[in-house]
């Protein structure tokens, strides 16, 4: 008879141990479900970028696709980028790797892989720099921590600059102020200069490059989708609502993401939009060009981000409005909030963002003419403007989630707050290391919200999962509000894994079932068409 | 007291030690040291789980479920970090050769317990596959749902409407 191992003799065969050798030797996992499908080569054609040398390959595969000339690419797209911003100089020079930031980033603590640590994830390229910008890194090579830029090298960028969402948590700590995120934003632009790009961001780019957002809805289809919506208020509120589109002379152009009038449960925050502006008698127009306030050029190159932003100034512009109203978008607050500015701006249309309802005058958006709409919902509830039966939303005890971009690029904190306070009865925040300027990613920001690297994005959106799981059994929170698009993609796969009790919403789904409009029906459902009452008291009824 | 309520805290770090030691050496640092269960989950997670997994193993009388309630968490932990099944459940058996590592037969009570390990590793593999599952229905769910809701919102194409059971009579 044969002998059976023992467990404990099995178990010595199992390495558990990880490899202990140093980070530059140690290569990384580049097999399937640990990296994001390469962008297919019609969409980097579409937006004159520079390709991959075949059509159709993978990551995993050994040998990339790299023109031959690639180590000069990459060496004068870095000298280009450091000649152009000072920033990235002072990033790549001043790190005393003091390690304020290691353990801040959600996908170090989620995985536990010390590259994803912000400081050796910049060492990456900081490495690269001293080799080849520096005096002593070309003089002493590794022992000042100099390396060449080899084929390995790339592979290492492509797997952990795309498992970087941008979030810049890490950069609250940073006693000099690096802004880890412009780290990973030059490093994709490099990758880029190859053709190296992801799918679920290129694809979105030249979609929104050609049609005006993300998924390629054509005009007359955003039109009917919205239109849709307006059946669907009708039925809930006994209101008939008819947005304009494309109307010249409006006041103001409203722009949101595209999510938000194709994915659940960002439908019902259009829906809630559409019903605020009808009840306050807002004069404004929808754009079916500029129908995409996301802009995948912050993940691509700052040349794309440009592109893509100009077209909602440019659309503007043609319209005549006087301002623009941002409905609850993430990282298209980045780009307005701290580079419009600088490559589209000053903006050359348009009067200083006023409320027509209250008569507050938004100077913060002096520059960009760019209101974001929980400010204006703030703003009129701040005036008393609105009538708000917040009991409609006593199904659901809430909490919120700082979306990264709003929260850290634009320091919007109370406004949301101060809106879900007058919405709802059940408000309860989530612990304070985990909110506001500290709030944790959800794991599938800067293009990462795709459905190959589902584990990544689960194991990265832990610290904002175990979060939500705390109010959860704590307080029996069972929705958790948001204010950006990827946020309501990527936020309901979290849940559903981690705290599977908990839904995702918008704040102004929220603000759409309080609101109690003139001339309204008695409202039985909320906008998810659930019942208003609790089913058992329906059932008692009966 | 019996050797497993002496041996508590030992074995216990031990058994810590053994799962912690599965990840890099400073990121085993960071979640073994750092106290906050807010900043360091896995960590929180990790130690919370073991420890009454622990009691629940040790315990004279054994409660399966009570087992099963300690194991969640961390297997659904486990379940999504990059490791391949058998080292994301190996950890289990380690508490056997910390228990008893020598040549010679372990005595009754910790055979016993051995037992118990056994029927829990199995009880792993069960929710290890569970979370996959969850994780494969994400996936597709995400590559459908994409298309789907705006091919039905735009009525190109059209779901079977709900048959009112009155009518149906």
């Amino acid at each position: 008879m044969v002998d059976t191992p023992k467990p404990e003799e099995l178990i010595k065969n199992i390495d558990h141990t990880p490899p202990e050798t140093p980070w530059e030797e140690t290569v990384p996992d580049i097999s399937p479900g640990n990296f994001c499908y390469p962008t297919k080569k019609k969409n980097l054609e579409y937006l004159s970028m520079p390709t991959t040398t075949v059509d159709e390959w993978s990551p995993a595969d050994e040998e990339w696709p790299l023109p031959d000339n690639w180590q000069q690419i990459v060496h004068d797209g870095f000298k280009d980028l450091l000649g152009k911003y000072r920033s990235l100089k002072i990033f790549m020079d001043t790190c005393v790797r003091c390690g304020a930031c290691a353990d801040k980033c959600h996908f170090f603590i989620g995985t536990g892989d010390p590259k994803n640590m912000p400081v050796l994830r910049a060492e990456l390229l900081r490495s690269v720099y001293r080799n080849d910008f520096t005096r002593v890194g070309k003089i002493l090579k590794k022992i000042a921590g100099a390396r060449p830029l080899t084929k390995e090298v790339i592979k290492e960028w492509f797997t952990y600059f795309y498992q970087c969402t941008e979030c810049r948590r890490c950069s609250v700590y940073c006693p000099y102020g690096i802004d880890t995120a412009e780290v990973t934003m030059m490093a994709r632009e490099l990758l880029s200069l190859l053709g190296l790009n992801i799918n679920w961001i290129l694809e979105p780019a030249a979609n929104c490059f050609r049609t005006g957002n993300h998924l390629g809805i054509q005009p007359h289809a955003f039109k009917e989708m919205i239109e849709f919506f307006c059946d669907d208020i009708e039925e809930i509120t006994g209101k008939k609502i008819e947005p304009s589109f494309n109307r010249k002379g409006a006041e103001i152009l409203f722009i949101t993401p595209s999510g938000d009038a194709f994915a659940d449960p960002g439908t019902y925050a259009m829906m809630g939009y559409i019903m605020l502006f009808e009840h306050i008698g807002l004069d404004y127009t929808l754009s079916t060009y500029a129908s995409e306030g996301g802009n995948f050029g912050l993940f691509t190159s700052s040349e794309m981000m440009k592109r893509l932003n100009a077209k909602m100034y440019a659309e503007a512009k043609r319209l005549g409005v006087k301002w623009i109203l941002g409905g609850e978008c993430g990282h298209m607050w980045r780009v307005i909030h701290q580079y419009m500015d600088t490559m589209n701006g000053p903006v050359d249309f348009g009067e200083v963002p006023v409320n027509p309802i209250t008569g507050t005058r938004f100077d913060n958006a002096l520059s960009t003419r760019m209101v974001h709409i929980t400010e204006f919902t703030a703003d009129l509830i701040r005036h008393n403007k609105l009538k708000l039966d917040p009991g409609r939303n006593d199904m659901y005890k809430v909490t919120y989630h700082d979306s990264c971009n709003p929260a850290r690029a634009m320091g919007l904190f109370d406004e949301p707050r101060h809106v879900l306070k007058a919405v709802c009865n059940q408000f309860y925040e989530m612990p304070e290391n985990t909110i506001r300027e500290q709030t944790f990613c959800c794991g599938s920001g800067s293009g990462l919200n795709t459905e190959e690297i589902m584990e990544l994005r689960l194991r990265g959106g832990l610290p904002r999962a175990n979060a939500v799981r705390y109010v959860h059994e704590k307080f029996g929170v069972n929705m958790l509000s948001c204010v950006c698009a990827i946020d309501r993609a990527a936020l309901p796969p979290l849940m559903e894994y981690w705290v599977p009790e908990v839904d995702v919403c918008g704040v102004h789904e929220l603000v759409g079932n309080a609101l109690v409009m003139d001339g309204e029906i008695e409202r039985t459902t909320n906008l998810r068409f659930e019942p208003l009452t609790d089913e058992t008291e329906v059932e008692a009824d009966v | 007291m019996n050797i497993f309520q002496q041996k508590r805290e030992k074995w216990l770090e031990k058994w810590l030690e053994a799962l912690f030691s599965t990840y890099p050496s400073e990121s085993a640092l960071f979640f073994r040291n750092t106290k906050d269960a807010f900043s360091n989950p896995v960590g929180a997670t990790l130690k919370t789980g073991l420890t009454m997994l622990y009691d629940a193993l040790a315990a004279p009388n054994f409660d399966p479920d009570a087992a099963k309630q300690a194991l969640e968490p961390v297997v659904k932990l486990r379940s999504v970090q990059e490791f391949t099944p058998a080292k994301a459940l190996g950890f289990i058996y380690e508490l056997k050769t910390i228990m008893h590592s020598g040549a010679e037969s372990p005595p009754a009570e910790i055979r016993e317990v051995f037992s118990r390990i056994d029927m829990i590793m199995l009880m792993a593999f069960d929710l290890y596959m569970e979370n996959k599952k969850i994780i494969y229905s994400l996936r597709a769910s995400q590559a459908r749902d994409n298309v789907r809701q705006l091919l039905i919102k735009k009525d190109l194409i059209c779901e079977l409407p709900e048959i009112d059971p009155e009518l149906a009579k």
